[in-house]
């Protein structure tokens, strides 16, 4: 109805303005403009009074008029005392009046937004824009006021029924959040009615798609079913087929050779193969990717260093696009400057790495293994591969001018020792690296003279240089002296060189003939191994140990040390350490390798002698009578409860006796091969049963004569004896019960929980008197006590403990263990409803045909080739209401 | 008083034809069978033995695309139909029946993000990296066409309308209504449009970079939710206009799809390699987690029957899951495919659809040992009878063991290994707070897996 009731904002903006407006007109009220701001109710006192001032001739206002008439009044009066003329009504009503021409689009007075009349009359009134105060600008002009009387009759009538404005609306955050929460109560309320329907779906045992699917179903019209229904019928048909017939074109076939044909514009061999290089290369790139993430694994910093240098494994670079993926492309991908030094490089790398020459392979280690490695083919084709291997790690002489960063490089691998050697002594070299290498010792002649060469240059070169001291002439004198010392030297040495140069060229043919074992320094350990298979094969070897062993009997601790005392040699695979030591290391070695021998020997005839002394013991224990077996023997064969048992038993042959009880597992057995010996009786076993026992008496009866006499006296000619005793002594001696027992027992106490006792080790806490008398500690009476309580407690709950005549295995059988379940399955509240679950058959042999459809049938059923809808609400539902 | 006679119906013993199977008349009591429960495990044995070596899924490969799959749709009316949109922006328009492409849509100039069909099947919408919306008439591809011995070339054809988004930037995800001739795109944000007009019928946006997918509710059509880039699930209502419900995970998920069979539910794929199932009256806790996955999980769909969704990760292998199965029923892997970015169960619930970065469609039996094509009733009996016995056993050891097993790649065993060793470290450190924790760190710590992930549920 109000405009002013719905503008909220608006009026907010005019409260704020007309503050503004007034703080210019007033500076002296800046207290009460802050008040306004945070309470405008009581801040407007003085605004009150000149308001009053102003609407002093509003006589409508009847509330009103005692104040203003009293105001006036004591206006008057004060004028007249004063005796200041009275100031002009007029005058003061512009005064109020200025302040709403001042309004603007902008600009709203100092009454708009503040506390009226109306707010006076009601001081729990909200403060905000009032008619009145929207009024006040209309008023005063006399024919304007009479125009437009009723309407503010009438909106005065509305301002005294007290119409509040609305309140500040809440932020956008707040209101949307308050929004969604409303709408999604809405829809989650709406989307309940689902449950009931879900509920029961999910409980069907079976989901039935078929009827509701059936008639849905969108069936395909096949090209034949259409060309063998298809008549045609009509003259306009049949024309048509007329002319298809004329045009070629009256089956799909012909159709289709001829949309073949017009559309072959892009070959689809072409498209096949470009969709099949683009599928490679994709396949290339995935490959390569685990490649790099492979690559970028490997931790060792040596490995990457190596990496980065020789790009073996370089992973595609992003902006180039470059791929090196596996070696021979990387190889590819180097430098043409330097490609063969790089590629040498590149191998030498790999060989470290890789050690693929180092005997590492499958078919070497079984060789060496197996001690064919002396074989002639065998050792040579190892030799090969150890050169090979050699070759390969060797860094070969590049040019001079790359020599100084080289060696920077070299000093990085402790293992490239060898090059370093190449350079101080030439001639050695050959030696090292496996004896046979001509090329070798050629390119380190080669590099050697090139060498002397440029020193002979560079000191030629260096003597005009000099300045300074050296230029003094006595100085000079010497220096020169010295450089023609020097560079004889050095033509003497290349001369040196030159003249084993052709050596080495001449000896090309012959050298490997040197190749043998012991002047090869650099041909590894397996060189020594076959040797020593070779020794040890031949009988001379053998003898030898065989003294050795008869001989150091008595000072075997002697021996032993001697033999480990030699410290090991460590392996000389790459022939590093041996190289500078040159030839006369050579008889050293055989020396060594003889005390190898021996120190072998020592070892061997140790472990020989072991093997002797532990026969010698199982000998004597034999002959003598091992007290240990001694004791055990009775506690195996002959039961404790046995009271009728009379136990002489020869040693040795009761454990004859108890091997072959165990070993046939009968104890019948054991004691037809007793009495077969013709030794006396001899009861072996414990609990044979009921039926075993009477054959053994029918059998024993004979040899049992005296022991049955003992034991019934009274057997011999009493005639009246009863049923029962006749019984009695017809099983005499049998203590079935107590057998059974023992048995029980036996069986029992082995499927017992076993228990670790902590026991005090022998020898401690026994030492003096008082420890002895103070017995065993507390702990270990405790864990006793506790392990028999476990133990009682295990034999307590088993099913057979009440049941004396039954012995109920509760043993795990595993094979029984695969047909049940260890645990009740989740779904299931039960065992016993488990177990019902399983009870009945499902088959078709053990049902009837319904309920073999109804027990196996799916628990989704659907039409094969059906498009299933998702689900509708059913019509005949009505979603629970909401109260 | 009652007389039982014998009597015997000639008829009922006669056969019509030497092939006539002759009626077994078996007398059923139990008691006659006292080992009937070995012999029906012996048979469940069997049986599951046979669906293991019989397990062979795959179907065939639909090839020629030129560069990675990124979007599948399935027509919701017709089975044979399936569009798949690749990172090159080209559409094609597959045969399922010849596995033959019939149409290549083209027009995206950027991979095509989102692909979906209307729900009458007419029409079908597509968005990409270009940040355009495209709607393309169904095309119908002549009898001809199908029934063709190959070899001609593909007819191209354009879009019919193409629509720029209004918020800019790629358009991430397309999904069409139910049941009126509306869609929604993400990208940006959420827009709804209207076909046939190129101006948003409305836009949602709440706090959220970018939107990454959006997927109307097939049962309840005005309801629909989409994921977000901040690790969010959102809610919204065509009707009342506004978003409704926000959750927010530990991590981002990337697709989304709702059960066709019950309305509230819908699952989530999530890139923590994992899939929960939420209910969306009740988001503060998961209905289930669906775990298996080594790696971010990129795309789910429901089967129409809502018993089973599949999945496809990262980790190359696509995934199937009961609606209610922690673990996945079966996993597909091939040498040759790569990640999988899209699938999709057909309309009928038998086959499944994967596409992947290898530039391959490829199409799988939904159930690996099962046998397609018409059986016989005979046949169709023992199957159900096969079947039934393996539900009945499935809890026995040696069938389980059986039946659970699922041979992976070598990359994804050891990927397993990894996860179930950094999940025993957590849970090992986990208890070790417990036990010298404070007396209520047993509540802190053990949270319920199904609430872990979630963060907050934001009204």
């Amino acid at each position: 109805m109000l405009e002013s009731e719905s503008d909220e904002p608006e009026e907010a903006r005019a409260n704020g303005v007309a503050d503004l407006s007034e703080e210019d007109d007033d500076d002296d009220e800046d207290g009460e403009e802050m008040d306004e701001e945070d309470d405008s109710e009581p801040a407007s006192a003085e605004e009150e009074e000149e308001e009053d001032e102003e609407d002093e001739e509003d006589d409508e206002e009847e509330d009103e008029e005692d104040d203003e008439e009293d105001e006036e009044a004591r206006a008057a009066l004060v004028s007249d005392v004063v005796g200041v003329p009275r100031a002009d009504k007029r005058r003061r009503l512009k005064r109020g009046i200025t302040e709403h021409g001042r309004e603007g689009e902008f600009a709203l007075g100092p009454a708009v937004g503040s506390a009226n009349e109306t707010d006076l009359t009601d001081p729990g009134a909200p403060p905000g824009l009032s008619i009145a105060s929207l009024m006040a600008s209309v008023e005063g002009q006399g024919a304007a006021a009479a125009a437009i009387g009723s309407a503010r009759r009438r909106l005065d009538r509305l301002a005294n029924k007290k119409a509040t404005p609305d309140a500040v609306p809440l932020p956008r955050v707040v209101n949307e959040r308050i929004e969604r929460k409303a709408a999604y109560e809405t829809t989650k309320a709406d989307i309940a009615k689902w449950q009931p329907i879900v509920k029961e779906n999910r409980e069907k045992p079976t989901l039935n798609f078929v009827g509701v699917e059936r008639d849905k179903m969108h069936r395909k019209k096949t090209l034949a079913s259409i060309n063998t229904d298809f008549v045609p019928e009509n003259d306009f048909e049949k024309e048509i087929m007329a002319h298809l017939k004329e045009a070629n074109a009256l089956t799909g076939e012909d159709v289709e050779r001829a949309e073949d044909l017009a559309l072959n514009e892009l070959t689809p061999e072409e498209a096949r193969e470009r969709r099949a290089r683009l599928a490679k290369m994709r396949n290339l790139l995935f490959k390569h990717e685990m490649k790099a993430k492979r690559v970028k694994a490997i931790k060792s910093k040596t490995f990457h260093r190596h990496n980065r240098k020789t790009g073996a494994m370089k992973v595609i670079d992003g902006e180039t696009g470059e791929e090196i993926g596996d070696d021979d492309a990387a190889l590819e991908g180097l430098d043409p400057d330097n490609s063969v030094e790089a590629k040498r490089e590149y191998l030498r790398a790999q060989e470290r790495m890789l050690l693929k020459h180092k005997n590492t392979s499958r078919w070497a280690k079984r060789a060496i293994k197996k001690g064919l490695a002396h074989l002639p083919g065998t050792k040579e084709a190892i030799a090969e591969q150890l050169r090979i291997g050699q070759e390969l790690k060797r860094k070969i002489g590049i040019g001079g001018e790359r020599g100084a960063s080289r060696d920077d490089d070299d000093d990085e691998y402790s293992t490239d020792a060898e090059t370093d050697s190449d350079d101080d002594a030439p001639g050695v070299v050959g030696g090292g690296a496996g004896a046979g290498d001509v090329n070798d010792r050629r390119r380190a002649l080669a590099k050697a003279k090139l060498r002397t060469m440029q020193a002979i240059e560079e000191g030629a070169a260096g003597a005009e240089e000099e300045g300074g001291l050296f230029a003094l002439p006595f100085m000079a004198r010497h220096m020169k002296k010295k450089r023609e010392e020097a560079e004889e030297e050095a033509k003497q040495l290349l001369r040196d060189i030159e003249r084993a140069e052709r050596e080495a060229a001449a000896g090309a043919g012959g050298s490997d003939d040197d190749e043998g074992f012991g002047g090869g320094l650099g041909d590894g350990d397996w060189g020594k191994g076959a040797e020593k298979f070779e020794e040890t094969d031949d009988g001379v070897g053998q003898r030898r140990s065989r003294i050795v062993s008869f001989g150091g009997g008595v000072t075997a601790g002697g021996g032993g040390p001697s033999g480990n005392a030699k410290p090991k040699r460590p392996p000389r695979e790459d022939g590093s350490d041996s190289e500078n030591d040159g030839g006369p290391r050579e008889l050293g070695d055989d020396v060594d390798d003889d005390d190898e021998d021996a120190a072998i020997d020592r070892n061997e005839t140790k472990m020989k002698r072991g093997a002797n002394r532990a026969a010698r013991r199982a000998a004597a224990a034999g002959e003598a009578g091992d007290p240990l077996a001694a004791a055990q023997v009775p506690e195996v064969s002959g039961p404790a409860t046995h009271p009728a048992a009379t136990v002489t038993v020869h040693q040795s042959e009761v454990k004859e006796l108890t091997a072959a009880a165990k070993k046939s597992g009968s104890a019948l057995k054991a004691r037809m091969a007793a009495r077969a010996s013709g030794r006396g009786a001899v009861v072996v076993t414990a609990g044979p049963k009921p039926a075993d026992r009477k054959i053994d008496m029918a059998m024993d009866r004979d040899d049992d004569d005296d022991d049955d006499a003992k034991n019934h006296p009274a057997s011999n000619g009493v005639a009246d004896l009863n049923q029962r005793d006749l019984l009695s002594r017809a099983f005499a001696g049998d203590d079935v019960v107590g057998e059974f027992e023992a048995d029980k027992n036996a069986e029992v106490t082995d499927e017992l929980p076993k228990v670790d006792v902590p026991k005090q080790m022998p020898g401690w806490g026994g030492w003096a008197d008082v420890q002895a008398k103070r017995g065993p500690p507390k702990w270990q009476l405790e864990a006793e006590r506790k392990a028999r309580a476990t133990q009682q407690k295990a034999l307590k709950a088993r099913r057979d403990a009440n049941l004396k005549h039954v012995v109920i295995s509760e043993r795990y059988d595993k094979k029984v263990a695969g047909f049940n379940v260890e645990h009740v399955p989740h779904g299931f509240d039960s065992k016993a409803v488990y177990e019902g679950s399983m009870r009945t058959p499902l088959g078709p042999d053990a049902n009837t045909d319904k309920s073999f459809r109804d027990l196996t049938r799916p628990k989704v059923l659907v039409n094969a080739g059906a498009v299933i809808r998702p689900m509708t609400f059913p019509k005949g539902r009505r979603p629970k209401q909401k109260e | 008083m009652k007389i039982k006679a014998i009597s015997r119906v000639e008829e009922d013993y006669t056969r019509e034809c030497k092939a006539d199977l002759l009626k077994v008349h078996r007398n059923l009591d139990p008691a006659l069978r006292p080992l009937h429960r070995a012999k029906e495990y012996k048979r469940a044995l069997n049986a599951v033995k046979l669906d293991k070596t019989f397990a062979k899924p795959f179907l065939g490969a639909l090839e020629g695309h030129n560069d990675g799959i990124t979007s599948l749709a399935k027509s919701p009316t017709h089975l044979s139909v399936v569009l798949s949109g690749a990172a090159d922006g080209e559409i094609r328009l597959w045969d399922m029946t010849s596995r033959r492409s019939l149409r290549i849509l083209y027009g995206h100039a950027g991979a095509v993000r989102g692909l979906s069909v209307t729900y009458d099947g007419r029409r079908c919408i597509s968005c990409g990296d270009d940040g355009t919306i495209r709607l393309w008439p169904m095309p119908r591809a002549a009898l001809s066409e199908m029934f063709s011995s190959g070899g001609s070339v593909i007819p191209r054809q354009h879009a019919k309308l193409v629509c720029d988004t209004k918020t800019g930037g790629a358009l991430r995800d397309v999904d069409c209504h139910w049941g009126k001739e509306t869609f929604a795109t993400a990208g940006a944000a959420v827009e709804i449009w209207s076909e046939g007009r190129t101006e948003p019928a409305a836009q949602f946006s709440w706090g959220v970079d970018t939107v990454l997918s959006v997927r109307f509710n097939p049962v309840e059509p005005d309801v629909f939710a989409s994921c977000g880039s901040d690790r969010s699930i959102a809610l919204y209502d065509v009707r009342t206009q506004t978003p409704i419900r926000k959750l927010v995970m530990q991590t981002k998920s990337t697709k989304l799809s709702w059960n066709p069979m019950e309305a509230f539910n819908f699952t989530v794929a999530n890139e923590d390699t994992n899939l929960y199932s939420f209910d969306m009256r009740k988001l503060t806790v998961a209905t289930c987690i669906h775990k298996d996955f080594v790696s971010a999980v990129l795309d789910v769909d429901y089967s129409p029957t809502g018993r089973e969704f599949v999945a496809g990760s990262y980790d190359r292998t696509v995934r199937i899951f009961d609606y209610n199965g922690g673990h996945s029923r079966d996993v597909y892997h091939l040498k040759r495919m790569q990640r999988v970015f899209c699938t999709r169960f057909s309309m009928d619930g038998t086959y499944v659809i994967s596409g992947s970065d290898d530039m391959n469609v490829r199409v799988w039996k939904a159930k690996a040992g099962s046998q397609l094509g018409t059986l016989l009733p005979r046949e169709k009996r023992a199957k159900q009878y096969r079947n039934a016995l393996q539900e009945r056993f499935k809890h026995m050891p040696e069938i389980k063991k059986i039946a659970r097993h699922q041979h992976v790649p070598k990359a994804i065993h050891q990927a397993q290994k990894m996860r179930r060793t950094m999940e025993g470290a957590v849970r090992k450190k986990k208890a070790n707070r417990v036990e010298h924790g404070a007396a209520n760190a047993a509540v802190e710590e053990y949270m319920p897996a199904r609430k872990e992930r979630i963060v907050a549920e934001v009204e």
